[in-house]
């Protein structure tokens, strides 16, 4: 056979297997062409060797730069990008038109910041970042499940219409006042700061003499646990523990748990603590939420931890 | 903060400590600190500029580059460490797209041309990487405009035919044709 002929069958291969990849069939072709011939073989080595070699000389950084890596789109793919765009601002600006099915509106904040939003009762939601809410409204009733993260509610008062809020079994009633509901897989912590609030006995644990209703008064916290199990009432410093709603996260001997906890709510890379030892270091301190990323890096230099990329996660462990 | 330098020197540090408690670095704490103040905004430029927002994510793989060459038992042999760095970053976003690993299952005779590894090989194979990698530098800029633009997609990028038609509107036809054209070019001697 021609040696020009073998040579770009060669290419073909290399780019093949290269770029797309071989199915089952496509090997079983390959495999037959490259022991066909040793001269096959030969021209596949010389050209993987060739595709092995491109970029590895100084001037890729020269050649990256002078290339345009950008889509260009033809017209028609374009439009259509175009109409996802304006339906990713229209839902942005408007969760109501396109969230609202059956009485109820999800609201919902990203990794970039907290989001605010009124209700027609007048009540406001002002949402940390990465949570997730669900408003039900009835005729009795305004109930609002809050499904991750912390959420901030000032209540606008009607007696007529209790505001019940969901997070895991828990039910908090409220007429008019102002308090934060915090969800963690294990937890939902609740803080106010105006009013009072009223936990109900979560049914689950009806049969149990151990369970209780609570009233939380203005300035009191309680943490409830998934396990039924639940903390003291006890005093919170507003400003530390509200500090997200004006895009800070502030901390006095906080664990460090709880600390990444919320950085998650804020960062698009995921920390990870492996042990437990770490978990419970008590911090002080205080960032911006944009500024999450590198608050973790200053961390892990001030107490000698290691930030290790694992799995699409940042694993924060003791060096090796 | 995505293009700036994220906290370097606190960064640097924990980076150095774990560099250190692998390997026995000759490299000094100052001359690491030197190398983040110097490259890494131009290295996350240049890994954004091929991998846009990413995945791979830029600053992790300039990240892993920092790391892999900080470990390095000697870099003294390095004339260029910022293209070097790029040229790790670039193997690790490749095979983070799993697109370098497929020919190994066929070929056992890819030569690896990362230098800690070539370094470790037989004299004549080091030479014979090094010139090949200079004769198809040399010949990159004989390539049309067009040609580099589908080598770097292709190889460095790690683009698929699909991908690249739909971001140029080219046919998958044309581009293997003019693949093909570059890879004879850059193959001569």
């Amino acid at each position: 056979m021609n040696q020009q002929v073998i040579k770009q069958q060669a290419r073909d291969w290399v780019l093949r297997i290269n770029m797309n990849g071989l199915d089952e069939r496509e090997q079983l072709e390959f495999n037959t062409w490259i022991h066909q011939n040793p001269k096959h073989q030969q021209a596949f080595s010389k050209t993987e060797e060739t595709w092995k070699a491109i970029g590895y000389g100084d001037e890729l950084e020269r050649y990256i730069a002078s290339t345009d890596f950008t889509s260009r789109q033809t017209p028609f793919v374009k439009y259509g990008l175009g109409l996802a765009a304006a339906a990713c601002i229209l839902m942005l600006i408007s969760p109501f038109i396109f969230k609202h099915h059956n009485h109820s509106e999800t609201f919902i904040s990203n990794h970039h910041g907290n989001s605010e939003y009124y209700l027609k009762d007048g009540s406001r939601l002002r949402l940390s970042g990465d949570s997730q809410a669900t408003m039900r409204w009835s005729k009795s009733s305004r109930e609002l499940t809050l499904d991750k993260g912390s959420i901030y509610i000032e209540v606008e008062h009607n007696t007529q219409k209790p505001f019940i809020v969901h997070s895991h079994q828990h039910q908090i009633i409220v007429v008019g006042t102002a308090f934060e509901v915090q969800q963690s897989p294990s937890a939902t912590q609740i803080s106010v700061t105006e009013g009072r609030v009223k936990i109900e006995k979560p049914k689950a644990f009806l049969w149990s003499k151990k369970h209780t209703a609570d009233t939380l008064e203005a300035g009191q916290q309680l943490k409830l646990h998934t396990d039924g199990n639940k903390g003291n009432i006890r005093p919170f410093d507003k400003n530390n523990k509200l500090a997200w709603l004006n895009d800070r996260l502030s901390y006095e001997h906080e664990k460090l748990e709880q600390i990444i906890n919320d950085i998650n709510r804020y960062s698009h890379k995921k920390y990870f603590i492996e042990n437990n030892k770490i978990k419970n270091i008590n911090l002080t301190l205080s960032f911006k939420t944009d500024q999450a990323d590198a608050a973790i890096k200053g961390i892990a230099a001030s107490q000698n931890l290691s930030l290790i990329h694992r799995s699409g996660q940042i694993v924060i462990s003791h060096p090796r | 903060m995505k293009n700036s330098l994220p906290s370097a020197a606190l960064f640097s540090r924990s980076l150095l400590r774990s560099a250190l408690t692998t390997n026995s670095s000759s490299q000094t704490q100052a001359g690491i600190e030197r190398l983040y103040q110097k490259h890494w905004t131009g290295l996350c430029r240049s890994l954004r500029k091929v991998y846009g927002e990413g995945p791979p994510d830029a600053e992790d793989l300039a990240q892993e580059a920092f790391t892999k060459y900080m470990r390095m038992a000697d870099t003294s042999h390095i004339e260029e460490p910022r293209a070097f760095l790029l040229k790790i970053a670039i193997n690790l976003g490749l095979k983070s797209l799993q697109r370098q690993s497929r020919s190994q299952d066929y070929v056992n005779k890819l030569i690896e041309y990362e230098r800690e590894q070539v370094e470790e090989r037989c004299p004549e194979r080091v030479v014979a990487a090094r010139q090949k990698i200079k004769s198809v530098e040399k010949n990159m800029r004989k390539l049309s405009k067009k040609q580099r633009e589908l080598i770097l997609r292709s190889r460095i990028k790690g683009q698929t035919y699909a991908q690249i038609s739909e971001a140029t509107g080219w046919s998958a036809a044309d581009i293997s044709r003019q693949l093909k054209a570059a890879l004879a070019v850059l193959e001569t001697q």
